[in-house]
């Protein structure tokens, strides 16, 4: 039939259009760049601040500009956040720390074991999972109480902050420290 | 219209409209042809000029053309205050005052690295706003007080924060976060697990527009 060899063109065609026509997930362009992913608008870059440690003794401080950061949440959002990392996503996972901060002297501030800081014990609970191609999703393991939080990397020099406020409900209900988590 | 062999020869029929399923179907065919070599030509536009070498950095000029940086040897120093007495202050040293490679001040400014396997260019290159002193070039890092426990720091103003981003099939272009002032830049690579006393250093200059 001469007009045979159109049809798989054709097939190609449509094959190749909706191909590109694919939804995929936002990923970012930078890596070790952390972001809020929102499930109803565009994700939100956290705020970035260089976290280099006050060494006292056998602990580190780390200390961050302001009592809040000005990227907010609140305490029933479901919180998720997006990395790009370049490592496989194992080892990657492995390099994730969260830390809760404590407002004090308009500074946040964060002590913690040097030993425990290395290998990474102190850190709040998470779960990582693959994101599109090169990212890490990481989800807090138990919902957040009011406070300052900075998520970040073992291997980087940045800690990406945000804070939790208390929504009306909560108030006067004391929620559960998520440091017990 | 006979052949040589005194056949009858079909002429071909022109498709000056799109009437027929066959003048269709060839438009089409014609269509997804232009898509497939459009997207090829497309592809290979896309490709950047990469470094050969792995781990040495170059600056990209406004042309997208790789140009090298100052190679440097970057030591790890100890500067004493009043002998040891009160304290010390490591910092990173390169030789001489002022890099050889000038660059003009500009709001956007990219380095190129190409980087073995899967490291994260933020965890190895550390990038510093050097200042000069006594003919060397020096960044401070850390104080230390006479017992060599580490005193506290105020943020590092030599520090400059940067982006890192996938560029090409296996460089990462670096991005730095604010306008770089005039002034001289060093750009270390890290070449262990660890930051050793020596490493290697890729350093600029940057000119006031005009000078």
């Amino acid at each position: 039939m001469k007009l045979g060899w159109a049809a798989p063109v054709l097939a190609l065609l449509f094959i190749t259009v909706g191909w590109a026509q694919e939804e995929k997930p936002f990923e970012p362009e930078y890596s070790s760049v952390f972001y809020y992913l929102a499930t109803a608008r565009q994700p939100v870059e956290l705020e970035r601040q260089p976290v280099d440690p006050i060494y006292k003794g056998k602990t580190f401080l780390y200390v961050i500009p302001s009592e809040k950061s000005p990227v907010r949440f609140s305490a029933g959002d479901d919180l998720q956040f997006i990395v790009r990392v370049t490592e496989d996503f194992e080892k990657a996972a492995a390099t994730i720390q969260f830390f809760r901060f404590e407002p004090l002297n308009e500074k946040r501030q964060l002590l913690l074991k040097k030993s425990d800081f290395i290998s990474n014990k102190s850190s709040l609970k998470l779960e990582t999972q693959k994101y599109g191609q090169f990212s890490l999703k990481i989800v807090p393991s138990t919902k957040l109480a009011p406070g300052e939080y900075c998520i970040s990397r073992t291997t980087i020099r940045q800690g990406y902050c945000f804070g939790v406020d208390a929504t009306p409900a909560d108030v006067g209900a004391r929620p559960a420290d998520s440091r017990a988590q | 219209m006979h052949n040589v062999a005194g056949l009858p020869v079909r002429k071909p029929r022109q498709c000056l409209s799109l009437n027929s399923t066959e003048c269709l179907l060839k438009f089409a065919s014609l269509i997804v042809v232009l898509f497939l070599v459009g997207a090829a030509w497309a592809d290979d536009a896309k490709k950047l000029g990469e470094p050969e070498s792995l781990s040495v950095l170059y600056y990209v000029d406004s042309s997208a053309q790789l140009v090298p940086l100052e190679s440097q040897v970057v030591r790890r120093i100890a500067m004493y205050h009043a002998l040891g007495f009160a304290g010390a202050t490591t910092a990173y040293a390169v030789k001489g005052e002022r890099s050889p490679v000038r660059l003009k001040a500009a709001s956007k400014r990219e380095f190129v690295i190409r980087l073995e396997g899967s490291l994260d260019p933020l965890e190895t290159v550390q990038f510093y706003h050097v200042n000069g002193v006594n003919g060397s070039r020096v960044a401070r890092i850390a104080n230390f007080d006479v017992l060599d426990r580490p005193s506290n720091p105020k943020p590092n103003p030599t520090v400059v924060d940067f982006n890192a981003a996938k560029y090409g099939v296996s460089s990462f272009k670096l991005v730095p976060i604010q306008t770089l002032a005039a002034g001289e830049y060093c750009l270390l690579i890290k070449t262990g697990s660890n930051w050793p006393k020596t490493v290697p250093g890729f350093c600029f200059g940057i000119d006031v527009s005009g000078n």
